[in-house]
């Protein structure tokens, strides 16, 4: 609720007037599904991360496992087998090609931390679980990934290089307990910094999200050019006026007489730093973005930057295209003549 | 899955689970060795690629060279080079200068209806001070004006692009003149006309000759062929241009000279070479935009752009001014790689950062520009 204030907040750029007026036009769906759309990728980092410390504080030194002391290990006690499975999926689904070894990892090191206490006596099962899996989904996973490593290295992106290949073989080596008189503290502060940090960075990718589309208004008197073109985000249409909060966070109210056209100026989204690729599935990309094809971004429409555009060819006779603000046509484009 | 919560409550479960490691301390200590290591190492690379912001985008370029709401791009050009840049009699422009100019003004998202051209004289170069039709003076954008990088010039504060092109100083003489030139020194006390303002004049000093320096380089050819002066010296893709005819049917130029004669290219075996460059002024994302356009047009897979615009201008002259090169034919390598954040499409396929192909005066870009019947005037 307070990130969903928040964002408005921040959309109408901290003044009172435009956020109530925002409040009244913008749908609380709208505000809820981006939110969702946006944060979903943390639910999964929660859910995983806590019942990792969970079970590595309950193997390492089970006498301080206390579901009714520690909330970390009352969590860990009270999460469900299918929440987790559950998370897994919706993490692989939603997490960038970057941070799935990650995601491998933790998956890893979760099942041999639980293998590890269900199961403490068959050994053959804890060899499988805690040393014979990891090698296998290390190895084929670092096969699979083989070609981006010495990509991102020739492009000098080391930390996603170490990305790429770190949590796979980390998950060869953790699947065990942790000294008993460390577990505790490293457990509890690892929880305490994921619950620290995360809020913040939800926070600030929330603020970022787009929550109104992005318009361009082509402005002018019915029978006349376009004057204007007003670039900003689309609040509404009344049956008298078309409201736009413009770039500079100014409420424009357009009487719907003067609204000559309007454009719907496509949101590129942030275009990627990386240009690190396993198989052409780039690694900034999650797994939906790589199934679900997307409209490819071109050169924005001149009225997304805001121009007036050009008018029609000129009549013979008329004067050429004389736009305010310019010296004057000194050139006309280069006329190839008659070659 | 779901039932395993029962074992905390299970002791012999804990209890063997606690002990079976704590056999083997030893691996406690080196896992926990390797938790922590992997924890620095995999916290230190997750920030490192969350909050890298890698180059700017072509649009972040844009905005920060305040393109983003105009509506026109003023660019600063010569009027009376043929081949390099000419005006013509109906005021349009033809030449290599000015298609490299639409070649640019198109990857800063300017198409050919919204870039303003505008005559700039030698000296204006520097301060990027063009007159407009009124004749008062505008700050163009860029200057495209067959304007050689030198240390000194950048010393001055002038911000230069890649160079486009690569040329050198050379000599133009009257046919009918016995004198031979084959260096600067054959000009030893001639009088030789040159640009005011360009590197050829400081040359001739050293040689021995007399420079006379003029603001534009067709009153150089006039008084060349007034007999006013024995030479004429400056670029030699500038020179080409008044060696051979002009082609028939094509529109007469703005800048017209009298009393033509036949006259002679000569190479004097000049070492240094001159390297044309864009002035763009003091914003250093405009040079960037700039060095991208001609990056791309090296480096890109729609690099027929400049040899189209070679082809058409200045290939053709080279037939009339040998054996004297009137440039090289091939765009100077960019001095370094231009970054920008694409998308992943767009480095596997596309033309360049910013567009559809469209625009830019295609209609004017015929296989050969020239197609003349003899030597001389």
């Amino acid at each position: 609720m307070l990130l969903l204030v928040l964002r408005l907040w921040r959309l109408s750029r901290q003044d009172m007037p435009t956020m109530l007026l925002l409040v009244q036009y913008v749908s609380p769906l709208g505000l809820l599904s981006a939110l969702l759309i946006a944060l979903v990728w943390a639910f999964p980092l929660v859910v995983l991360v806590l019942a990792v410390l969970g079970r590595l504080l309950q193997v390492s030194a089970p006498e301080r496992f206390d579901p009714e002391r520690s909330l970390l290990a009352y969590g860990t006690v009270r999460t469900p087998g299918w929440v987790l499975v559950a998370a897994i999926a919706l993490a692989t689904l939603t997490w960038q090609l970057r941070f799935l070894p990650l995601l491998l990892m933790l998956s890893l090191w979760l099942l041999a931390l639980r293998t590890r206490l269900r199961h403490p006596e068959r050994a053959r099962r804890l060899l499988v679980t805690g040393l014979v899996l990891p090698v296998v989904a290390a190895a084929a996973i670092l096969a699979w990934l083989a070609p981006a490593v010495p990509a991102a290295l020739r492009q000098g992106e080391v930390a996603t290089a170490l990305l790429l290949v770190v949590p796979p073989l980390g998950a060869v080596v953790l699947t065990g307990p942790v000294p008993r008189p460390v577990a505790p503290v490293l457990t509890r502060t690892l929880a305490y910094t994921v619950a620290a940090v995360l809020p913040p960075v939800m926070g600030v990718v929330f603020l970022r999200v787009p929550l109104l589309p992005a318009v361009a208004v082509e402005v002018g008197p019915e029978a006349g050019p376009v004057r204007e073109v007003v670039r900003g985000e689309a609040v509404t249409v009344t049956d008298r006026m078309t409201i736009v909060l413009d770039g500079r966070g100014e409420v424009r109210f357009l009487p719907n007489d003067r609204v000559r056209g309007q454009l719907l100026c496509p949101d590129p989204g942030r275009v990627p730093v990386s240009r690190v690729d396993v198989y052409g599935w780039h690694v900034e990309e999650t797994a939906l973005d790589w199934m679900i094809p997307r409209q490819p971004v071109g050169r924005p429409d001149p009225r997304c930057l805001g121009r007036v555009p050009a008018p029609g060819p000129a009549l013979p006779g008329t004067p050429g295209p004389v736009l305010p603000g310019t010296p004057g046509p000194a050139a006309s484009p280069p006329s190839p003549g008659p070659r | 899955m779901g039932q395993d919560d029962e074992t905390s409550g299970d002791p012999p479960a804990t209890a063997a689970a606690a002990t079976a490691p704590a056999r083997r301390p030893g691996s406690r200590q080196v896992r926990l060795a390797a938790l922590l290591f992997l924890l620095v190492v995999l916290a230190a690379a997750a920030v490192r690629v969350i909050v890298a912001s890698g180059p700017p985008t072509w649009d972040e370029l844009r905005e920060r060279a305040g393109l983003t709401n105009r509506d026109r791009l003023i660019i600063g050009v010569k009027d009376d080079q043929p081949g390099v840049a000419q005006r013509l009699e109906n005021g349009a422009f033809e030449g290599f200068d000015i298609d490299i100019a639409y070649m640019i003004a198109e990857d800063l998202g300017f198409d050919a209806p919204e870039v303003t051209l505008l005559s700039i004289e030698s000296e204006d170069r520097a301060r990027r001070q063009a007159r407009d039709a009124d004749g008062s003076f505008v700050t163009v954008d860029l200057v495209i004006a067959s304007y050689s990088i030198t240390e000194q010039r950048r010393d001055q504060g002038v911000v230069f692009s890649f160079p486009y092109l690569e040329t050198e100083q050379s000599v133009l003489t009257l046919a009918s003149n016995p004198r031979q030139v084959a260096s600067l020194r054959d000009l030893d006390r001639a009088k030789v006309c040159t640009l005011g303002t360009s590197t050829s004049e400081q040359r001739l000093r050293e040689a021995g000759a007399s420079p006379i320096g003029r603001n534009r380089i067709s009153e150089c050819v006039q008084a060349l062929y007034d007999g006013e002066v024995d030479a004429v010296t400056t670029d030699a893709a500038i020179l080409a241009g008044f060696v051979g005819p002009r082609p028939p049917g094509e529109l007469p130029p703005a800048t017209k000279l009298l009393r033509r004669k036949e006259l002679r290219h000569w190479d004097i075996g000049a070492e240094s070479a001159e390297k044309w460059g864009v002035n763009t002024g003091p914003v250093p994302e405009m040079r960037d935009l700039v060095n991208l356009s001609l990056y791309q047009s090296a480096k890109g897979p729609d690099g027929d752009r400049w040899k189209a615009a070679f082809d058409r201008y200045l290939a053709s002259e080279q037939q009339y001014s040998n054996p004297q090169q009137v440039a090289v034919g091939r765009q100077p390598e960019p001095e370094e790689k231009v970054e920008v954040r694409q998308w992943p499409w767009e480095r596997w396929a596309l033309p360049s950062p910013s567009r559809p192909r469209s625009g830019v005066p295609t209609a004017a870009r015929g296989p050969s520009r020239r197609n003349r019947r003899s030597s001389g005037c």
